[in-house]
């Protein structure tokens, strides 16, 4: 039943094999030699300041909203990539005005400059 | 499986789809002009050309895209107010706007886009469109409730809203989920639409199957909450004062009449369509709480010092009338219901306008002390006022009291007595907060002399819409006969 | 060999579930709580609905954890205040509820009653996509278009609400 998907659990295992392999070969082959400097995060040269987890600014929020609306319209489009020989011209028609729609969305969200970082 | 093409049947679909368009159109013109006048004005045209499309269609009846969606001329007239009251509502809107500085185009776009979710769930005829519906005109009034979003209370209100709301849909999402696995489970017909639903619990009932099952009575029960919520029936009603309080004053008006009268379209059809072989299950609770939401908006709203609170308490009591109609079950409950929305459209915009026209510019809250002495300051403005007082207090020769009178009329019929007894000493309390607030524009003193300076913001387009709404009254209370002929006409046709 | 897969992503589901509850970091939980959704996800595939189990996925899993995300890390929130409650009440009534799900949930599989008569799924064929295709573009057509609008006004209420002053000049 599940055969189909077995290729997916496949990379699945292939994408957490290859990073524990390059972590745990580092640290098995690597030599280690601590030094102070050296525990220091890396952070350009230059000395961190402050802890790494800081607030976000709410920008990033605006975005992450925008992105689950248009998340969405990629679930409505999966049905359709699974169907549209059958539907034909029809079908084309029926997703062309429902892209067409939320076209005129990013149109409106870039014009009103929602997407500026200023 | 294969692929069935729907037929595009625009004749039935016509209103909303053409609104939906127009309101992409102003979206886009936004984009271009910051010129409001403009906006209102293509809106203006906008809604006039969907009515135009009502007037094309009247007569034809008949459901499209698979039973989606219904087309009968109830659905339109009731169409035609909701567009009315949203013509009303921009003229409300046109000049508070900019004086409160909430100058953006969007407005007009999104109330556009409520109104179309409005009449998708006036003709709706399958729950899923009726969620669809609701959700349209739900998530654009949630953004117009946060519209003054600087302000605190208007945030505050869409917040309240937004997750009330929200629940109020879930309730909607399984109640249609349990009405759809008891209609589907058993069988081949699985459809949503209202009329699927009821020929599928016929056939059960002619199979010897009890159809009063506790699974479809608990989903019938979610999707009435969550339309009641939107009707703002007690006890869903909580969330009401604090919003229209919040809310923009015109985007109060508008949703005070619009989303009422939509969602009890909904009802009507729910009820009438799909379920009215358990019409013994819900006739009785729905009078129950009808007489609940009368006696409840009535006596609270007699303790409110702000007008904007007290009006909201006042359209609670409404929507209880108004249910009074839709539970009658009958075209003559439909058309009451009809005639009582809209001498309520009118009545209440017209005093929602009356408050805009005071509302300054850091003065959210209105009190009734404010209206004080208002007779000297704008005469005509306090006669208005007070036609809208009585009409919502439901005094002879006001279109109030044809309201009122044709829905007790259609509960008398429908053998609910002591409802209409119920609806007959509530009006009588009501007129005790309505009177008062008569009685403050013309005997009282304003409470200073900085009061007595305050500006009145009659501006052109709001006198225009106040005319309408007092002219409405007067002919529907005083002529009523011809009004009341063609609603009858109308719905009874309908019916048949 | 279902069985085992089963048990198995049944097993990660409870674990990433507790660990969402226990965790006293709330990026931690939130971790935990894709982790959870992803081996739902693998459950809706045994039931046979893949669509579910991309949505599942894509909506769930992807967008909305970011949300969660974005809002633990915006505030500030990553360690959870234990010991001040607003609500009191909350936490027993919490359990409890739950615990009478848990109870009625095990009567149910231990009695073996059947909730419906026959499984809907397996006759119609819901949850394979193709067959939703079909339903949707042909009979759901117009909820569908009409969703695009919804999604439309959605993306204009994200604007409007966040934005605030936006002037015309500086956005060409």
């Amino acid at each position: 039943m599940l055969r189909p998907y077995l290729p997916i659990l496949i990379i699945f295992i292939v994408g957490v094999i290859i990073p524990l392999a390059a972590l745990g070969l580092s640290a098995l082959l690597g030599p280690r030699k601590a030094t102070k400097r050296k525990l220091v995060p890396y952070e350009s040269g230059m000395n961190p300041i402050g802890p790494a987890m800081q607030r976000t600014p709410v920008r990033f929020y605006v975005v992450a909203m925008l992105f689950i609306l248009f998340d969405i319209e990629i679930i409505f489009l999966t049905p359709y990539a699974l169907y549209f020989r059958q539907m034909g011209l029809f079908g084309l028609g029926e997703m062309g005005v429902f892209l067409a729609i939320l076209l005129l969305g990013f149109v409106y969200i870039w014009r009103k400059g929602a997407l500026r970082w200023d | 499986m294969p692929f069935n093409p729907p037929s595009i049947d625009l004749t039935v679909l016509g209103m909303p789809a053409l609104l939906m368009a127009w309101g992409m159109l102003v979206l886009l013109i936004d984009l271009f002009t910051s010129n409001q006048r403009v906006l209102a004005t293509v809106s203006l045209i906008g809604l006039i050309a969907t009515a135009g499309v009502g007037l094309l269609t009247w007569g034809t009846q008949r459901t499209a895209f698979f039973d989606m969606v219904v087309l009968d001329n109830f659905g339109t007239v009731v169409n035609w107010i909701l567009l009315g009251a949203t013509a009303l509502s921009i003229l409300l809107a046109l000049d508070y706007l900019p004086r409160q500085n909430l100058m953006r185009g969007e407005f007009y776009a999104l109330l556009l886009f409520a109104t179309s979710g409005m009449l998708l769930l006036v003709q709706a005829n399958d729950l899923v469109m009726i969620f669809i519906g609701v959700e349209l005109l739900s998530i654009s009034l949630y953004v117009l409730t946060g519209f003054a979003v600087p302000r605190i209370s208007s945030g505050e209100a869409a917040m309240k809203y937004l997750l009330l709301g929200a629940f109020a849909a879930g309730f909607l999402v399984y109640g249609i989920a349990l009405i759809y696995g008891f209609v589907a489970a058993n069988d081949a017909i699985s459809s949503t639409s209202l009329t699927a639903i009821s020929q599928d619990l016929a056939a059960k009932q002619a199979a010897g199957i009890a159809i009063n099952d506790p699974i479809i009575l608990t989903g019938l029960g979610f999707v009435l909450i969550a339309l009641g919520f939107k009707v703002s029936m007690v006890p869903f009603h909580a969330w009401t004062p604090d919003v229209y309080e919040g809310a923009p004053t015109p985007i109060t008006a508008y949703m005070s009449v619009t989303t009422k009268g939509a969602a009890l379209v909904a009802i009507i059809r729910l009820l009438t369509v799909a379920f009215a072989a358990l019409r013994p299950e819900w006739q009785f609770i729905f009078a129950i709480l009808a007489a609940l939401t009368m006696t409840y908006g009535n006596i609270v709203a007699i303790a409110q010092k702000n007008l904007k609170r007290m009006l909201a308490y006042s359209s609670i009591a409404h929507a209880g009338y108004m249910l009074m109609g839709v539970l009658s079950a009958s075209p003559l409950g439909a058309s009451a219901f009809v005639i009582y929305l809209v001498a309520y459209a009118l009545t209440n915009i017209g005093a929602f306008a009356v408050l805009t026209t005071l509302e300054n510019r850091g003065m959210a809250a209105l009190e009734l002390q404010d209206l004080r002495g208002l007779y000297r300051r704008h005469p005509w403005l306090s006669v208005a006022m007070v036609i809208f007082m009585f009409s919502l207090a439901g005094v002879p020769l006001t279109a109030g009291f044809m309201g009122k009178f044709a829905v007790f009329q259609a509960a008398w019929d429908a053998d609910l007595k002591w409802l209409v007894l119920v609806g007959v000493l509530t009006s009588v309390i009501s007129a005790f907060f309505y009177l008062r607030v008569t009685v403050q524009m013309f005997m009282e003193e304003p409470v200073s002399a900085e009061a007595a300076e305050r500006p009145v913001f009659a501006t052109a387009p709001l006198v225009v819409g106040l005319t309408i709404a007092v002219v409405g009254i007067i002919i529907l209370g005083v002529v009523p006969s011809q009004v009341l002929n063609f609603v009858n006409n109308t719905v009874v046709a309908a019916a048949r | 060999m279902e069985t085992v897969i089963f048990i198995t992503t049944a097993i990660v589901a409870v674990g990433a579930a507790l660990g969402m509850v226990l965790s006293s970091n709330a990026v931690h939980s939130a971790l935990f709580l894709i982790l959870n959704f992803c081996a739902v996800a693998v459950m809706y595939l045994l039931l046979r609905a893949p669509f579910m189990a991309a949505v599942q996925v894509t909506v769930y899993a992807g967008a909305i954890m970011v949300l969660f995300l974005f809002v633990i890390m915006l505030l500030g929130a990553e360690k959870a205040d234990l010991g001040s409650e607003p609500i009191g009440w909350q936490k027993p009534v919490g359990v409890l509820l739950g615990a009478v799900l848990l109870a009625e949930g095990i009567y149910v599989a231990y009695k073996g009653i059947k909730l419906v008569d026959a499984p809907i799924t397996a006759a119609l064929g819901i949850g394979q996509p193709t067959t939703l295709s079909a339903v949707l573009f042909s009979k759901y057509l117009l909820p569908f278009e009409v969703i695009s609008i919804l999604l439309l006004v959605a993306i204009v209420g994200t604007v409007v609400l966040t934005r605030r002053t936006v002037k015309l000049k500086e956005a060409e």
